[in-house]
C-alpha cells in the first residue's frame, strides 16, 4: 500500500471494507475519511473500526448536512 | 438525552472520571461554544436523568465544584433520579432513587409539567428507554477521535429511525448532531 500511495496519480478510494480500514488506521495509511451518518439506529451489524491499536484523533475539515438527514463529516488525519 | 460521542460510537469515560482505558478523550476539545451549549442545555432542564455508573461519577465530581456562570449550582441544584439495581441509597443532593419498573417510572416523570428531563452519558439507561421508545430527542456531540474500544452508544438490538433536527460544527472540531424521535 505504501507503494503505490507514492506512485503519481489522483487519489486512492477505499469504499467501505470496515477490516481493511481498521488495517490501514493501525498502519496510518490513511490521509482523509468521508462519513455519511444516516439518520439511523441499526443495533447490529458491523461497526466502523475494530481492533486499533491506538486512539486516532482526526482533523475535521468539512460538515455538510442534506435534506434527507444525512450528515458528511470529511475529515483529514492528524498525525499525532 | 445528549451524549458526548467519539467518531466510532464510544461514549465511554468521556470526562476521565472512570479512570478507563482512553478516559478524558472530550477533554483536548473542550471550548466556550461547548460551554455555551452544555450551559443552554443544563438550564433548559429541570430535572436530570442517570444511570448508576454516571450518577457516580458526577456524585464524586460535582459537589466539590464551583465556577463563576452557576453551571455547577445547578448541576447541585437540580432534581435527580437516578436509576439502578444495587444502590439502596442516594448522597447527592436532591437525588432520588428509580427501581422496579424503570419503563413506568419515567413514563410517570415525562407526564409532570415543566422544562426537559436531561439524561447525559448513562448508556445502559438510554437501552432500556430506547426499547421502550421513551426517548424524545437525540443530541450527539460527535468528537474527531477514533477510540477502538469502549462502551458503545447504541446496544446490540436497538433501533430508532431519527429526524436530524440540526447539524452544528464547533470550531474545535466537534460536532453536534440533534435528531427528534
Amino acid at each position: 500500500m505504501a507503494k503505490l500511495k507514492e506512485q503519481p496519480g489522483k487519489n486512492l478510494i477505499l469504499f467501505a471494507s470496515p477490516n481493511l480500514a481498521s488495517t490501514f488506521m493501525n498502519l496510518d495509511l490513511i490521509d482523509e475519511y468521508r462519513f455519511n451518518v444516516n439518520p439511523i439506529v441499526l443495533g447490529r451489524g458491523k461497526a466502523l473500526f475494530t481492533d486499533l491499536r491506538s486512539l486516532n484523533k482526526l482533523k475535521l475539515l468539512e460538515s455538510k448536512t442534506y435534506k434527507t438527514g444525512v450528515v458528511k463529516l470529511h475529515y483529514s488525519r492528524t498525525g499525532e | 438525552m445528549s451524549e458526548f460521542v467519539s467518531l466510532d460510537g464510544v461514549i465511554e469515560d468521556p470526562g476521565g472520571s472512570e479512570k478507563s482505558k482512553h478516559g478524558g478523550w472530550t477533554m483536548p476539545y473542550w471550548s466556550d461554544e461547548i460551554g455555551k451549549f452544555k450551559f443552554d442545555e443544563l438550564f433548559g432542564s429541570d430535572t436530570l436523568l442517570l444511570g448508576r455508573v454516571t450518577y457516580q461519577g458526577f456524585a464524586d465530581a460535582w459537589p466539590s465544584r464551583t465556577d463563576e456562570q452557576g453551571f455547577a449550582q445547578r448541576m447541585n441544584g437540580l432534581p435527580k433520579y437516578v436509576v439502578s439495581t444495587t444502590l439502596d441509597e442516594v448522597e447527592w443532593n436532591n437525588s432520588r432513587l428509580i427501581k422496579g419498573d424503570v419503563a413506568k417510572e419515567v413514563s410517570k416523570l415525562k407526564q409532570q409539567p415543566g422544562r426537559d428531563i436531561l439524561i447525559a452519558g448513562s448508556g445502559e439507561l438510554v437501552h432500556e428507554l430506547m426499547k421502550h421508545d421513551l426517548i424524545d430527542e437525540y443530541r450527539l456531540l460527535v468528537y474527531p477521535v477514533v477510540l477502538g474500544s469502549g462502551k458503545r452508544l447504541f446496544a446490540e438490538g436497538t433501533k430508532a429511525n431519527l429526524k436530524l433536527l440540526e447539524a452544528r460544527t464547533f470550531a474545535s472540531g466537534v460536532v453536534l448532531l440533534r435528531y427528534q424521535h
